[in-house]
């Protein structure tokens, strides 16, 4: 009896049947509309995460291809045939004098000594048109001052560059406690220096000589921060060199304007 | 106008935009002025001093800064297309965040408390713009008809 209901039968009139239809096909439409809605916005979250992926890939290839151009082991062979003494290096007689103030811990120090100073040894200390001095400080905590001894240490058998380099090259964050008696003996392994020798001297009364000259005269010429530098005239007056950039390029001028001032 | 597209994941994304904005220019002035930012990790100038701080010519913090203001834009961009907008720029972002993340932890060896600020605000900033573009507006225009 029931089931009579649910046929159309000849009670239903012509406008209800064409009004079910209508609703069916509207209803119908809307269903269309709205899978088209979705298929739409997975299609953009699809484009977007394509898009995203070629950005972040084109971003870390570049990224990760301007590598650091230190080794563990430094850049020993930008000091090969370079005359040393102590902090010096280069001609004792050249006529221009470039001093830095550095904590061996300090990052930015790192990057100096990795990104620009081979650059500089190459283009001013080779030629004989520049020398250089090494004042190491001690800031930055506990560890500076054991790096530097060993470094002064190194200086004592002409080894200080090399001993700095390899320093810089294995540098950990800053008072992390990274500068161990293993870390010390391994640098100045690397550096080519006598392992024992270097930590004998580290104690010595010259080296804390060493220590307290390069504090004062970083406050006599004010220096507040590392690196710093001054140049001038070997023998004469030094000013202080500032640089925008620790690039090649930022230093250049400054230093060519030296030689040039000197070689008049 | 205003109506439609100050909804609620908007509002939180702009928001999120801002501080994402405040962070980078905070970087990229002390990447410029080549100061140490201030820092309570103790690896901040470490990450700045990395050969990672810079893509190419352009500092890392910048990139930033030029990510979160293209975010910003795509926030007013109407209809679908800027929803996506905001979600593709959103998505790279936090992607680029877990990759510099990922250095500071396994090869710079040190943390940097505004580059993880960045990251964590990326962060909620791709999952806003995630809802947003999945369940758009919650009042929603009315239906036509």
């Amino acid at each position: 009896v029931s089931a009579s209901l649910y046929v159309p039968g000849p009670m239903s009139s012509r406008s209800e049947s064409k009004k079910t239809a209508r609703e069916a096909r509207l209803k119908a439409e809307q269903e269309e509309a709205a899978k088209n809605r979705r298929q739409r916005t997975w299609a953009l979250v699809g484009g977007s995460v394509l898009l995203a992926a070629i950005v972040v890939v084109v971003l870390i290839v570049i990224s990760a291809g301007g590598s650091d151009n230190s080794s563990e082991s430094g850049n020993l062979s930008a000091f090969e045939g370079i005359p040393q003494s102590g902090i010096e290096l280069g001609d004792p007689k050249a006529p221009v004098t470039m001093v830095e103030y550095a904590d061996l811990q300090c990052p930015f120090c790192r990057k100096y000594t990795v990104d620009v100073l081979p650059d500089l040894v190459e283009k001013y200390v080779k030629t004989g048109d520049v020398r250089m001095e090494l004042h190491l400080l001690t800031f930055i905590g506990p560890d500076s001052d054991k790096l530097a001894r060993a470094a002064y240490a190194a200086g004592q058998q002409d080894l200080m560059w090399q001993w700095i380099d390899v320093a810089y090259a294995r540098q950990e964050t800053e008072n992390s406690g990274y500068a161990t008696t293993d870390f010390i003996d391994s640098v100045s392994k690397a550096a080519g220096a006598n392992v024992d020798q270097v930590n004998s001297d580290s104690g010595s009364e010259e080296v804390t000589k060493q220590i307290s000259e390069a504090e004062s005269s970083a406050q006599d010429a004010g220096i507040s921060s590392t690196p710093s530098f001054e140049i001038g005239p070997t023998g004469g007056e030094l000013t202080k060199l500032g640089v925008s950039r620790l690039e090649t390029s930022a230093f250049e001028d400054a230093i060519d304007q030296q030689v040039a001032d000197a070689k008049k | 106008v205003i109506r439609s597209w100050a909804d609620r994941p908007t509002m939180v994304a702009t928001v999120l935009t801002l501080a994402g904005i405040a962070i980078a220019s905070y970087l990229t002035w002390v990447h410029y002025e080549g100061i140490s930012p201030v820092c309570t990790t103790g690896g901040c100038e470490r990450v700045q001093a990395s050969t990672y701080a810079e893509i190419g010519p352009i500092p890392v913090a910048l990139l930033g800064l030029i990510g979160y203001v293209l975010i910003l834009v795509s926030l007013v961009v109407p209809g679908e297309i800027g929803r996506a907008l905001t979600f593709m720029l959103t998505l790279s972002g936090f992607a680029f965040s877990l990759y510099l993340t990922y250095l500071e932890v396994f090869v710079i060896d040190a943390l940097c408390q505004w580059c993880l600020a960045s990251a964590v605000v990326m962060t909620l900033l791709f999952v806003t713009a995630t809802v947003r573009l999945l369940r758009p507006g919650e009042p929603g225009p009315p239906a036509p008809g």
